[in-house]
């Protein structure tokens, strides 16, 4: 019982990881900070990327096949996009990409886990700026009382 | 006892399944977004959404302040946050209380500031070093009558493809602005004009911004520096911007390296020829060239003299390596050319034999940069794999197992 149980469990993982396979993304309303979002659609496609509601003037206008990675950073905005597969298109869906100022230290460097270009200002009267692009990191001494003032610069 | 096996197998790859996900994203402290932008009203009180977020999953306790000009405008919702291992992120909201009148016009600050604090610590109270992250509130205050600022982005710089370029225009006067339209005019590196692009027009409501694009199609250009005066007209008023791109990357290449007139023992003069993409001069470019044995050590380090390259043109560069001593063999050779602070690493082969020595290209060794380890997708397939796999075991094993009883029902029938 307790076997079939847990047979079960993993079919369900293996659903759910198909399911979100094949789930539209980025979904309808969402706030994403992925930068260089991926789109998914069987077979040969055209994507439709843009910041006005009607997709005009669209960032991105591009035929791919199964999968499409957005190649330039997009900025920070909300961006309208729609799929078109032979005569069939998905509606106008929309997504907004929120930037994130993450930061993590951890062996004597000061990462920034964000995705956008931060602004690293230790807290030392006269201590230099520096700016650092996403997964750049510091060289930082992390035995040393300082705090890192970690802000957006973009 | 093969039921028991399976049990752990497949309790074991759930929990590398939870690993694998968890491990693939690591951070300490965020805060989103980082920045955000409103429009000054007087008296406007708006709740601005902003979350905490603990990818590394662990017991996070942030403490919460307010600071800059703006501070006593905003009211946060709490000073202490807990998120628990499971929360990877908190959404909360800060109040907006803008006063009634900000009398000079300009871009006012506010900073939400989160800093990780110890557990059952208060501020201030930590042993190493830690970071704060800032999500940046600015108030634009417009200027009476009608006044615009523009950004410029240029996409793509590279040769082979079309150069967009973006100019954002925010409307930060009072009033709206009826058409705004650009032009750019572009420059060469010794000031000839190339050509000169228009962008369609449009209206910008006060305190919002707007796109205005054009695309500059030439495919003839050489890499190198350009220049753009960029004039953005709106209502009878103007704002002009200047900006230096560039098109390609400045780049010497390698384009073969030769051996002559060679005896082993002698001295072997590498003959490099090298090629620069670009379209200016390069002053002091010279080439450095590392031979290693079998066991990777060293044998020689040589470098040839400095020369200054002319734009778009090929130079021969040359170093002198003594063989003496040297046996015929395959040797790994690294050569880098030195040039501006930059540097050109090409790995190749040297193939020494008693009257020769070819050198051939292995591939550009470069600067890999992992995209921020596995990706989603590459993990998904991986998942779904191993799923696959499980679930073929398990079919195999229930038809198995129902074979094997369906055989001792019948052998129970036949003892009966």
């Amino acid at each position: 019982m307790k076997f079939n149980m847990l047979f079960g469990i993993v079919n369900l993982i293996l659903l759910f990881t198909v399911i979100s396979l094949l789930l539209p993304y980025p979904l309808d309303n969402s706030i994403i900070y992925e930068r260089h979002p991926s789109f998914w659609s069987l077979g040969k496609s055209t994507l439709i990327l843009s910041k006005e509601k009607d997709l005009s003037n669209p960032v991105i206008e591009e035929n791919f096949e199964n999968k499409y990675r957005v190649k330039e950073r997009l900025e920070f905005d909300t961006y309208y996009w729609k799929i078109i597969k032979e005569n069939i298109e998905t509606k106008v869906r929309k997504f907004t990409v929120e930037s994130k100022v993450a930061t993590s230290i951890k062996a004597n460097k000061l990462t920034n886990e964000g995705n956008t270009i931060v602004n690293v200002l230790p807290g030392i009267t006269g201590a230099a700026i520096v700016e650092l692009e996403p997964q750049d990191y510091l060289q930082i001494n992390q035995s040393k009382k300082i705090i890192y003032e970690v802000s957006q610069n973009e | 006892m093969n039921k028991q096996k399976y049990k752990i197998t497949a309790i074991i790859l759930i929990v590398a399944f939870i690993l694998i996900l968890i491990l693939s994203n690591v951070s300490a402290i965020g805060i989103a977004p980082g920045k955000k932008v409103i429009q000054f009203e007087p008296n406007l009180e708006q709740d601005i959404g902003f979350s905490i977020i603990n990818n590394e999953h662990k017991h996070l306790r942030v403490l919460l302040f307010a600071r800059g000009e703006l501070k006593q405008s905003i009211t946060l919702p709490k000073t202490i946050v807990e998120l628990t291992p499971e929360q990877e992120e908190v959404r909360l909201s800060y109040k907006v209380n803008l006063p009634d009148k900000i009398e000079v016009p300009g871009t006012y600050k506010a900073e939400i500031v989160a800093m990780e604090i110890s557990e059952g610590k208060g501020e201030g109270i930590f042993v190493e070093a830690r970071a704060a992250v800032i999500s940046t509130l600015n108030v634009d205050v417009p200027v009476p009558g009608k006044y615009a600022e523009a950004v410029v982005d240029i996409t793509s710089n590279s040769p082979d493809e079309p150069r967009t370029f973006l100019i954002k225009v925010f409307n930060r006067g009072k009033l709206d602005i009826v058409r705004a339209k650009a032009t750019m005019e572009i420059f060469g590196s010794t000031n000839e004009k190339l050509a000169t692009l228009n962008t369609q027009e449009k209206p910008i409501t006060s305190g919002q911004n707007i796109e205005l694009a054009a695309s500059w199609n030439d495919r003839n250009i050489n890499p190198g520096p350009y220049f753009a005066i960029i004039t953005v007209f709106y209502d009878g008023e103007t704002q002009k911007i200047e900006k230096r791109f560039e098109v390609g990357s400045l780049i010497i290449d390698i384009d073969k390296i030769e051996v002559k007139n060679f005896r082993l023992g002698g001295v072997a003069k590498f003959d490099i020829t090298i090629e620069n993409k670009w379209n200016q001069l390069i002053n002091d470019v010279f080439a450095q060239m590392q031979i290693r044995d079998d066991d990777g050590e060293i044998i020689a380090d040589i470098k040839s003299s400095s020369e200054d390259l002319d734009p778009l043109s090929k130079a021969v560069l040359n170093t002198f390596w003594d063989t003496e001593g040297i046996r015929e063999g395959t040797y790994d050779t690294k050569v880098i050319l030195h040039y501006q602070d930059k540097q050109t690493e090409k790995q190749y082969k040297s193939f020494v034999t008693l009257e020769n020595i070819i050198v051939a290209p292995l591939g550009i060794t470069g600067q890999a940069v992992m995209e921020g380890g596995v990706g989603k997708s590459s993990i998904i397939v991986i998942i779904v794999f191993i799923l696959i796999i499980i679930n073929i075991g398990w079919l195999i094993y229930f038809k198995k197992r129902a074979k094997q009883g369906a055989k001792r029902d019948m052998l129970e029938k036949r003892n009966l």
